[in-house]
């Protein structure tokens, strides 16, 4: 073999050495776990409250039904009742 | 029926309403209106008064089985009244006595309210009860505050001199102790499912209310009288050729002549009705069938006139002797003794309780002649056999052995 054949050989040699040297850093490496931060357990830290004063919540009233207050109510029947018209019978006999 | 002040007919019973399935409706939902408004005028704007004039809108999302077949009943159709107006009458009068009816005769239609939350609204109106619903309607307040010139004063005993009915004065029944809610409501929609005739038979279409089996019957009660089963001869001899009321009925209501106009001075329909006379007469049966086979019915005199609706046209009744004008009755004054039942000769050879021809206006004879009597039944014996020489003179008629010789009338 030339010298320029063994140099030739040498370089790929080489190159794939470098190549599969990298492939095995990538996939040899074990997983290790990850180090977590140790992190405290919340603790209640009694802080002051402002209250905020608001107007006390209103009651919805319970809508009034006009209908009912005056057909119950035999006065305001009789004084918003309309006036009696005559009426004239002009039927005559059993009918 | 007393009337009722304006604040009586529409003053709720609120405590006892509201506490009731309907009270637990919002008033608008039936009535429309505003309930907001304190002021009458605008409380009442949109105001339904009479909800069930649309029956399905106001009871049909709850009562549908009654609204489906409650607007073809009688109550609500009128249905008898179109009958005999159109077979007095040709179809191009149609047209006018339909505006004669729309005036006259429509006002009678009843609607659920009309009777179940008020009184009709054609006798004045008003709430029964402080607007509760009532199952059962009161009787006075609502079948006779309408059915009462004749039904009504019969079966309560009003006209003068005259008992009430054995089933009311004795057995404290009301109208719907033989009319029941299903047939005021109409129910079943097809006639013949109640007015059927035997298996296997086909019923001719209905025409009349009388035609079918009977529905009420005094036979649902009364089976061995209606039968001739019962030991009494009478029953035995007669059940099948005369109605239960030609024996057991007495004197009831006729009336004449009825006429209807638009009056000039107000605007509004009225009528005008004749005679009211209270008479007896025994027809012939003029629609005998197998379900009521009877020779002989009691007839009432209906208030018609060929000329009744002549405001509304000429001639508006061409064919006005197409239908008797002694209709066949069934008078509610039931009695278990009677005139009749005094004896076989007070029926027999006896021409004043029989519709015969002299008995009939000029003008009608026509009219009735399917109902009028052609032979009154002979005088009997002690034996009850027909007397050989039966003879009665009545009222200028002479009958002999039943044979009417109208030639001896005045």
């Amino acid at each position: 073999m030339s010298l320029q054949g063994k140099s030739l050989v040498a370089v790929l040699v080489g190159l794939l050495v470098m190549g599969l040297a990298a492939c095995a850093t990538q996939t040899a490496v074990p997983a290790q776990a990850v180090p977590q931060p140790q992190v405290a357990p919340p603790t209640a830290v009694p802080t002051e409250v402002v209250v905020i004063p608001t107007e006390a919540p209103l009651e919805e009233p319970e809508p009034v039904n006009e209908c009912l207050v005056c057909h119950t109510d035999k006065d305001m029947l009789i004084e918003t009742a309309a006036p009696k018209v005559e009426v004239i019978k002009e039927s005559e006999g059993v009918g | 029926m007393a009337p009722l002040e304006p604040w009586q007919k529409v003053l709720v019973n609120g405590l006892a309403f509201l506490d009731t399935v309907h009270g637990h409706i919002a008033c608008v939902d039936c009535h429309g209106g505003d309930q907001e408004q304190a002021n009458k005028e605008e409380a009442h704007a949109g105001l339904i008064a009479r909800p069930s004039l649309d029956p399905q809108a106001a009871c049909g999302d709850c009562h549908h089985n009654v609204v489906a077949t409650q607007v073809n009943s009688l109550h609500s159709t009128l249905a008898g009244y179109t009958k005999v107006l159109e077979t007095r009458s040709v179809p191009e009068n149609h047209e006018a006595l339909g505006e004669m009816f729309g005036n006259h005769c429509a006002s009678c239609h009843t609607t659920c309210g009309d009777c179940h939350v008020s009184q009709p609204h054609e006798v004045g109106g008003g709430f029964l009860s402080g607007h509760l619903f009532v199952r059962t309607p009161p009787m006075t307040r609502t079948c006779t505050a309408c059915h009462g010139s004749r039904v009504g004063n019969e079966y309560l005993g009003q006209n003068e001199g005259l008992r009430a009915d054995v089933h009311f004065r004795q057995g404290r029944m009301t109208c719907v102790s033989c009319h029941t809610g299903a047939e005021l409501h109409g129910q079943p929609a097809n006639c013949n499912d109640c007015h059927s005739g035997p298996v296997g038979s086909e019923m001719p279409e209905r025409h009349h209310r009388y035609d079918g089996v009977q529905s009420p019957s005094c036979g649902s009660c009364h089976v061995t009288a209606t039968t001739g089963q019962d030991g009494n001869a009478m029953h035995e001899q007669h059940s099948a050729d005369l109605s239960c009321q030609v024996c057991h009925s007495i004197t009831y209501s006729s009336c004449d002549d009825c006429h209807v106009a638009i009056s000039e001075v107000t605007g509004n329909p009225f009528y005008r009705s004749g005679n009211t006379y209270l008479t007896f007469f025994i027809g012939q049966n003029p629609i005998r069938s197998g379900q009521r086979p009877y020779r002989y019915v009691p007839v009432r005199h209906v208030p018609i006139a060929p000329t009744s609706y002549e405001f509304y046209g000429d001639n508006l009744l061409p064919n006005f002797d197409a239908l008797p004008t002694w209709a066949y009755a069934t008078p509610h004054n039931i009695q278990r003794n009677t005139p009749q039942t005094e004896s076989c000769n007070a029926c027999h050879g006896n021409a004043d309780i029989f519709l015969t021809e002299d008995k009939v206006r000029e003008g009608y004879v026509e009219a009735n002649r399917s109902v009028i009597v052609p032979l009154v039944p002979p005088l009997l014996d002690e034996d009850g056999r027909p007397l050989a020489n039966g003879l009665t003179i009545t009222n200028g008629i002479t009958v002999t052995n039943g044979i009417t010789d109208t030639a001896t009338q005045p």
